[in-house]
């Protein structure tokens, strides 16, 4: 029997993800990815895999058994420990993040969809058959990888800092917000609002007052970007964000700083800092889910389109 | 980048096009050294009332005979003396219409003469400022005695290109009366004006009015500066957006910035282009890949007709005929009446914004969305209709459900791609 981790019990929701799917938003595909990157990265770097291999992420409690072979097992980037073929083992549900990242040696082995592994779930595609998973689900794994590599937690620590500010670039609908809009969302502390999903982070708090009618056309769209409702919610967006909306962006959370909402529980505090682009791109150059050599290559070719 | 202006030696010909005027964004009006005298300055100066255009002068040595393009031996307080009393004669029949003369450009053999000779540059200073004051802006070589003058009297001065003229590998003009010396193509007056407006080095560019094609030579450059100056705006670090000319091939635009080194996705909305990238690694001018092809000749793409049969049975069918003032078989008829095109594709995967709808069908989104719409349904909200590929939240008036139709393969991506034709066909139950 080909080798497999088999799912024995959840807690809460839970989904392949991985690296994301460079490349397709122009299919309305959106680029997908871990919700937080940084604990991704951080579990396959220990147990030798790609850092953006497909691994589990997880709202809640995880029984898992190892199926066909060893397998080396990391959460969130801790040492790895060994799971006996047949041996069953909880991971406990997060405590000090939303999610927490269970990676296993050799990566899930699920099929690659437009270039990536993750579940979509809005598209039913990735990921196990497209869906969260369920008690009962094996998912095959890959050759186990070559030898893993530490991760530095204490870099984790730091950019998941859970009382740090979200720094963001301000725009670019701002002609749609006024100063006092912006001084409101700047000087507000929001909370995780408990209706977030991949699509987007809802926060509570104050209401931020735009006279835009969201009328609709559609407009480009970015992970972190922060659109504001018509009743002035702030929605920041996730990996599986719509590619367009409609609703005037106020700002967007930098590169930098999508883990360290994403890592935020629903109830935790959220404050938003103004910096320059300068700042952002010093802020992903020293950054531990930044690849480690930023590539300017174009993202392989799908569907010749 | 900082804005690049057009500016147009005007005023000179009898018959001069109306059209350079609008296009110009600065006219250098002859003021009867080479050319002109009171009917064409007052001209010159109503047209450029009437377009907003910045009127100047265009001061020359005084030399009708030859345009002003010979060079010729005056001393300097001779010249000063011609200079002043062009550009008071303009400036005077300008204080009449209340319109300001706020900058001057030396014409022709004066323009490379004055630029050499320290002195003689003083002196087409010393007479501008004599009828113009010194609030006023001098437009000439990028470098040289002119610019010199200019600084050392507290003028302004603007560096000038030219859009139209050949240049030498060391990027001195190319003599007139030499082959290349004057564009007459479109291809390479646009590519000088990419050049000379990015390359910062210069503030204005030249069309000489008289150069044979100046209105279409002028408008390609206007068109190139005009898109030139709509930057791109962050939206965050990974991505900019930028505005889409409605006349650029949609299409070839997403896969124009797709192409350029860095990006790794590009995406186009209604109005909007973006580009993805590393915040690393930011593109480099993804505004001129719009702005070029703006300009680019029409390259028609022959884009596959999909046909979507339709069953018009949507919950909100009777509320856009209510509101249309229409039948529902007139509303279905208009519906299917014409051939869309895929103007987007976002939202979800493989959801395509086709338009435009026939106006009077046209319907403005629910005020709250529905939390579930079904797979396949076919909405219309404003002047957009399209397909539903899943089930998921939606705020579009539904109107039908397509049949037999996959909007999205998660093989091949979107069946609608950007510029595809679409028509939807009545099915009877």
């Amino acid at each position: 029997m080909s080798a497999c981790i088999e799912i024995v019990g959840l807690g809460a929701p839970a989904t392949v993800q991985d690296g994301g799917r460079p490349g397709v938003m122009h299919h309305g595909v959106p680029p997908g990815g871990a919700w937080v990157p940084e604990l991704l990265i951080a579990a396959n770097r220990a147990v030798g895999n790609a850092p953006g291999a497909a691994a589990l992420e997880a709202f809640g409690r995880l029984e898992l058994r190892a199926r066909g072979r060893d397998v080396r097992v990391s959460v969130d980037g801790e040492a790895p420990s060994l799971l006996a073929d047949g041996a069953t083992r909880t991971v406990p549900a997060p405590t000090g993040h939303a999610v927490r990242y269970v990676a296993v040696d050799g990566a899930l082995a699920v099929p690659e969809v437009l270039g990536g592994q993750g579940t979509l779930w809005v598209a039913r595609l990735g990921g196990w058959e497209g869906r969260p998973l369920r008690t009962g689900d094996r998912l095959p794994l890959g050759p186990p990888g070559t030898a893993p590599s530490p991760a530095d937690l204490s870099r984790l620590t730091e950019a998941l800092d859970p009382a740090a500010p979200l720094r963001v670039l301000l725009g670019p609908d701002a002609s749609s917000f006024s100063d006092a809009a912006v001084a409101l969302l700047l000087g507000s502390t929001f909370t995780v609002s408990p209706s977030s999903d991949r699509v987007g982070q809802r926060l509570d708090g104050p209401p931020v007052p735009h006279g835009d009618e969201g009328g609709g056309t559609c407009r480009p769209m970015v992970r972190g970007a922060i659109q504001v409702t018509l009743s002035g919610t702030p929605i920041v967006m996730g990996p599986d964000h719509p590619t367009t909306g409609g609703y005037p962006l106020i700002a967007a959370v930098i590169r930098a700083d999508w883990g360290r909402l994403g890592a935020r529980r629903p109830g935790a505090p959220v404050r938003f800092q103004a910096v320059t682009l300068e700042v952002a791109r010093d802020a992903w150059r020293n950054h531990p889910a930044r690849p480690d050599r930023a590539t300017s290559a174009p993202s392989r070719p799908i569907l010749g389109a | 980048m900082t804005r690049c202006l057009l500016n147009i030696d005007l005023g000179e010909l009898p018959g001069e096009d109306e059209q350079l005027y609008a296009l110009a964004h600065l006219a250098n009006i002859a003021c009867g050294g080479h050319a002109g005298d009171a009917a064409s300055m007052r001209r010159a100066l109503e047209l450029c009332e009437r377009h907003g255009t910045l009127a100047g002068a265009h001061p020359s040595y005084a030399d009708r005979e030859d345009f002003g393009r010979k060079a010729l031996d005056v001393a300097p307080e001779v010249l000063r003396a011609q200079v002043a009393q062009q550009c008071g004669q303009l400036a005077a029949l300008a204080r009449e219409r209340g319109v300001p003369v706020r900058h001057a450009k030396p014409h022709g053999a004066l323009y490379h003469a004055a630029n050499k000779s320290p002195a003689l540059a003083r002196a087409v200073v010393d007479g501008v400022v004599e009828a113009l004051g010194t609030d006023v802006t001098l437009v000439g070589p990028g470098t040289g005695a002119l610019r010199d003058a200019a600084r050392a009297a507290g003028l302004g001065y603007a560096r000038e290109g030219f859009a139209d003229r050949g240049t030498l590998p060391d990027g001195s003009l190319i003599p007139r009366g030499q082959p290349g010396a004057v564009l007459t193509d479109v291809g390479q007056a646009r590519e000088n004006t990419v050049r000379l407006a990015t390359g910062g080095a210069v503030d204005t560019l030249c069309v000489h009015g008289d150069t044979p094609g100046a209105v279409v030579l002028a408008r390609e450059v206007r068109a190139m500066l005009d898109a030139l100056e709509q930057p791109p705006e962050p939206l965050g670090d990974s991505a900019l957006r930028l505005v889409l000319p409605e006349t650029v091939d949609r299409g070839l635009a997403r896969e124009a910035l797709a192409a350029l080194p860095g990006v790794r996705d590009a995406v186009i909305t209604e109005a909007h282009a973006c580009v993805y990238f590393d915040p690393e690694t930011p593109p480099e001018s993804p505004a001129l890949v719009l702005a070029r092809l703006r300009v680019a000749p029409v390259t028609h793409v022959e884009h596959p007709l999909i046909r979507i049969r339709v069953r018009y049975d949507g919950e909100d069918l009777a509320k856009v005929a209510e509101h249309a003032g229409l039948s529902v078989d007139e509303v279905v008829r208009r519906h299917t009446a014409r051939e869309y095109r895929v103007r987007c594709v976002g939202f979800l995967p493989g959801f395509a914004y086709l338009g435009d709808v026939d106006p009077s069908i046209a319907c403005p989104r629910l005020p709250v969305p529905r939390t579930r719409v079904p797979a396949l349904a076919v909405g219309i909200a404003g002047q957009r209709t399209g397909v539903y590929p899943f089930a998921s939240p939606g705020g579009w008036n539904l109107v039908g459900t397509a049949l037999d139709f996959t909007a999205f393969d998660p093989q091949r991506g979107t069946q609608l791609q950007l510029g595809a034709r679409v028509r939807f066909e009545r099915v009877e139950e």
